[in-house]
């Protein structure tokens, strides 16, 4: 359970090394590139680095989608395949245009058919439209002092228009609105004919010339029907031309899904190389990796990239201090669901302790402390494996529910407790109830356990970090802890009566020390380990030192509030179950009991569930985390296989 | 009239979050500071000190940072800021929100289109910026790879932006139309969908919005028509075509007087009976400098107003991120002051922040 150690790599090599280099990192999954604006300091080398940022696959990629988009189909799923070494770019490039040559000749082709549809459609509209006034088309076409426009143009423009032509020599009919499109007829006198071509043109009307729709049904005696007989042609044409897509797809369906992950698996290498250097015929590629993958990193480039170089470095010794190192987690199977727990709070900086583990073990004590029932607990546990199987929750939701549950049941076993009856089941412990004084003890020995085991962890990051005069001196730190724990020491024998194996006047003397050591732990840092420190902080340390000292008090206070849920839940069930009972006299009282029963016991779960829930969060987050932890760090988030697929899939469906 | 324990709890919320991030924004003092600096990578070491911008330039290296890349990593601030916001939202108050960050995806829809039409730019330098800027839902990656306008359509096919921009695509393909029309038809887009949603908003939080999103609208529409007749030989009925399909405070009838204007003393008399009046500073302006300061401080007062109105709810989020963005404007108008060394204190003249002669008073 740890931040898991990161190293910068840089592998530098000739370019007809670097597909197959980038390729193994891409199936490695664990690289996550490095801008080399950020590793080259020096400037001179910096400018003869020429970054390429480019993805020449992307093109392909798209272009290939489209062969499944143009046969009305999903976008297949691509699989990660080994690629030959002989296809090559150019070779990717033929392959793609051949299939989509084709493809693209029959969307150039569907495309002349639409547009001759759409004036076929035209000219059936307008002969409709104009029967059904009474008007000649051979009229509208012929006449001398008018200009007709005839067309198509949206309802949103369509009310400009009507807004916009009040004043203007120009009178729009509107023929009617089929789809998203308003047909119109427009008139204006010669002279303003140019005028109102611009005033058509800026709502973006498009226009269907009268003497072509006249030469399009003038063959006919039944223009209608003529009509309507070549538009049900065409679009079996069209229909035909999207069925040969499909044909042509189920023909190839192999040799294409094969095509299509080879040049997927080819972007997302490319996708890798991202942001890379070239120096002449050289590549330089940089990313952090966790380091455990080093070894098979460097035998990978040994063995199959020899003319490459490795170049590794840690953290501290690159040159801009400012890189943030990403944060990669790795923890048991169990631990990993409680590690979004944290992250919701934030994530661990790089080198900062990962308190999911932590988290872990007191989330479900704290949660089972408070909502200790076997039959609540089984309930909620039914209901997050439920929610998790119908996917409404993220599965490491559902294990943080789940764990929480179990351990609800747990203590459930421990208090006695099912659908909060007292006595069906044997106490294993003790029952909330009638051991109230021994609960609210309980809970805060458990407090002042997590203080102290949040002091602790404090210590070791101070340690860690080299800040000796903070792990030693500070409120937080061992002088903290000291004073903390004496203070414990001292109620704890005040309030249960016995004899400390110590003489009072040595915990008092011992808690004055300390107090003092935090009063003056910025001048015992600077004489006894000589430490630099920022002038003028005296005053802030003094109140440092009283927040220390409150929040000793109030973060071990709060954990009462285990207790108090505990008493809240039992409370609860009885509420319940008393009014069960006051129902029970009523006509038709069973079946009301029976109702008030579930309906309460519902109650309980949902909503003292979801507050004992917060209740849990906030002890982490307050009283424990802010002994400890600072967080805000970048997560790791390395080179996925299927990173741009979602976006080509939602295009398709679109 | 809509009100639930829970939506109060996300007004509540945001409202708070906003005044808090509030207190980040740069003071008058920071601003002079920034006015003295003498290089880029000296705003960029400032502002990376700066509690507001700290973690947004976090991984820009100030000894390095260029200007156009320092105006990019800026101009994706307010959009960091919103998305922080998101996740505590939900119904109305999240497509409000999601209206209000689109602004600025279509932003750099059109700065795909310019680069597309003029052939300028390095795409990839393009592709790098969009990768910093969050709540991306275009696929700017189709966008960038397009050769010709068509291509680019076809990329834009299933959003809501496809059926505007098909007829002026389709005119610039064809070498009918320039540019502009497709620029229109993405503001009006964009513009008519934030109205719309403020007007879904639940009674108690759209007054304040709606004053901000409404004069957005009308001085858009406004604006749009003094520049009809002052620059371009433009018909009256075309100019009133192309204006916003929203209309707030400023009606029809209003709109088509002013497009009637037979000049500016004409327009500036009818202007003047509006709540807008004071909107564009002295008319007819001198200068159009002068006249942009006087419309985004304009702005930037209304925004002042609306987040010092009432207790922290929704208003204070929006105000807010008004307030940023008028701020983050500011910086981009410094940088630029400083790397092409303009004049500093004729520089600060012309920010939306009134840091001259006074500045406002500071408030939290």
């Amino acid at each position: 359970m740890a931040v898991v150690k990161m190293l910068a790599v840089t592998l530098v090599g000739p370019k007809d090394e670097m597909e197959y280099v980038a390729s193994q990192m891409v199936l490695m999954g664990g690289f996550q590139p490095l801008s080399l604006d950020l590793l080259l300091e020096d400037r001179n080398l910096r400018s003869r680095v020429r970054t390429v940022t480019e993805n020449p696959y992307d093109e392909l990629l798209m272009k290939l989608a489209h062969v499944w988009q143009t046969a009305g189909e999903v976008i297949p799923e691509a699989v990660p395949l080994p690629v030959p070494q002989d296809f090559t770019l150019e070779k990717a490039r033929f392959e793609v245009s051949r299939v989509s040559g084709r493809l693209e000749l029959w969307a150039k082709r569907r495309i002349a058919l639409e547009e001759e549809l759409e004036a076929l459609e035209a000219a059936d509209l307008c002969v409709q439209a104009l029967e059904s006034r009474g008007m000649s088309l051979e009229e509208l076409a012929s006449v001398e002092h008018l200009t007709v426009f005839f067309g198509k143009l949206s309802e949103e423009n369509y009310k400009r228009l009507e807004e916009s032509s009040q004043d203007v020599p120009l009178l729009v009919i509107k023929l009617g609105t089929w789809g998203q499109e308003t047909w119109v007829l427009a008139f204006t006198i010669r002279s303003y004919a140019d005028e109102a071509e611009k005033l058509l043109n800026s709502v973006y009307f498009k226009r269907f010339s009268l003497s072509d729709v006249l030469r399009l049904i003038s063959s006919s005696n039944k223009p209608s029907e003529s009509l309507e007989k070549r538009i049900e042609n065409l679009k079996r044409a069209i229909d035909g031309l999207a069925s040969a897509a499909k044909a042509y797809l189920d023909k190839n369906r192999e040799e294409l899904e094969r095509l299509f992950s080879l040049v997927y698996t080819m972007q997302r290498i490319y996708d890798l190389c991202r942001g890379r250097g070239e120096v002449g015929d050289m590549y330089v590629l940089s990313g952090w990796i966790p380091e455990d993958l080093l070894d098979h990193v460097r035998k990978m480039v040994e063995e199959k990239a020899p003319k490459s170089a490795i170049l590794v470095e840690e953290s501290k010794s690159l040159p801009y201090q400012g890189v943030r190192v990403p944060t990669f987690l790795r923890n048991l199977p169990l631990v990993r669901a409680f590690q979004d727990v944290v992250a919701m709070y934030s994530l661990p900086a790089y080198g900062e302790i990962d308190p999911s583990f932590f988290v872990a073990v007191s989330f479900c004590l704290f949660f089972g402390f408070m909502f200790g029932d076997v039959g609540h607990g089984l309930i909620l546990l039914l209901a997050a494996q439920l929610m998790q199987k119908r996917r409404m929750i993220r599965r490491s939701l559902a294990i943080v529910l789940k764990s929480a549950a179990a351990t609800s049941v747990f203590f459930g076993f421990l208090y006695g407790s099912l659908f909060g009856v007292e006595g069906i089941l044997p106490a294993l412990w003790l029952s909330p109830m009638e051991n109230m004084g021994n609960l609210l003890a309980i809970s805060v020995g458990i407090g002042v356990v997590m203080v102290t085991l949040g002091m602790v962890l404090n210590i070791i990051s101070a340690f860690r970090r080299r800040d000796f005069g903070g792990m030693l001196f500070d409120g937080r730190g061992l002088a903290g802890l000291v004073f903390y724990l004496t203070c414990a020491a001292a109620i704890y024998a005040s309030f249960s009566g016995k004899d400390l194996p110590i003489p009072r006047w040595i915990l008092w003397a011992l808690i004055a020390l300390m107090l003092a050591v935090m009063l003056l732990r910025d001048v015992l840092a600077r004489y006894l380990l000589k430490e630099r420190l920022a002038p003028g902080k005296g005053v802030l340390n003094a109140f440092e030192v009283f927040h220390n000292l409150l929040s000793f008090l109030s973060n071990t206070i709060s954990f009462l509030r285990l207790a108090a849920f505990a008493l809240n839940h039992v409370g609860l069930s009885l509420a319940v179950l008393m009014l069960s009972h006051m129902v029970h006299a009523l006509p038709g009282g069973l079946f009301f009991g029976v109702l008030v029963l579930v309906a309460g016991n519902a109650v309980i779960i949902a909503l003292e569930g979801l507050i004992v829930f917060i209740q849990t969060l906030r002890l982490e987050y307050y009283e424990f985390f802010g002994k400890f932890y600072k967080g805000g760090g970048s997560a790791f988030r390395p080179v996925q296989w299927r990173k741009d697929l979602k976006a080509l899939r939602s295009r398709s469906n679109a | 009239m809509s009100f639930s324990p829970l939506s109060a709890g996300e007004c509540t919320t945001v409202g708070a979050k906003a005044r808090v991030l509030y207190g980040r924004l740069l003071s008058d003092m920071d601003y002079w500071e920034i006015l003295q600096c003498d290089t880029v990578p000296e705003i960029a070491d400032y502002l990376q000190r700066a509690e507001g911008y700290r973690e947004d330039l976090s991984t820009l290296i100030a000894a390095n940072a260029h200007r156009a890349e320092l105006e990019d990593r800026l101009r994706a601030v307010p959009v960091r800021r919103a998305k922080a916001f998101m996740s505590y939202l939900s119904g109305p108050r999240r497509d409000f929100l999601r209206a209000w960050v689109e602004r600025f995806q279509a932003e750099q829809l059109k700065r795909v289109l310019r680069w597309l039409l003029s052939g300028h730019g390095n795409r990839e330098e393009m592709r790098a910026r969009l990768q910093e800027m969050p709540l991306i839902t275009l696929s700017f990656d189709a966008l960038l790879s397009s050769r010709t306008f068509g291509e680019a359509l076809e990329s834009l096919k299933g959003t809501a932006y496809y059926a505007p921009l098909k007829e002026p695509l389709k005119g610039l393909s064809e070498g009918r139309m320039n540019l502009f029309p497709a620029e229109m038809a993405i503001d009006a887009l964009i513009i008519a969908s934030l109205y719309r949603t403020t007007l879904r908003l639940p009674l108690l939080e759209r007054h304040y919005v709606l004053e901000l999103v409404g004069g957005l609208v009308d001085l858009l529409n406004i604006y749009w028509l003094y520049r009809a007749l002052r620059f371009y030989s433009m018909g009256k009925e075309e100019a009133l075509n192309r204006l916003l399909p929203v209309r707030h405070k400023a009606r029809f009838s209003l709109l088509r007087s002013l497009s009637h204007a037979k000049d500016l003393d004409e327009f500036w008399s009818l202007l003047k009976e509006t709540p807008y009046a004071t909107a564009f500073g002295d008319f007819p302006p001198q200068d159009e400098l002068v006249l942009e300061r006087s419309l985004k401080r304009f702005f930037y007062r209304s925004a002042l107003r609306a987040f010092r109105s009432g207790s922290p709810s929704f208003h204070t989020m929006v105000a807010y991120l008004m307030l940023l963005e008028f701020e983050v404007m500011d910086l981009v108008t410094i940088v630029e002051d400083v790397r092409y060394g303009y004049d500093r204190r004729m520089g600060a003249l012309f920010l939306a922040r009134p840091i001259i002669p006074e500045g406002v008073v500071s408030w939290q």
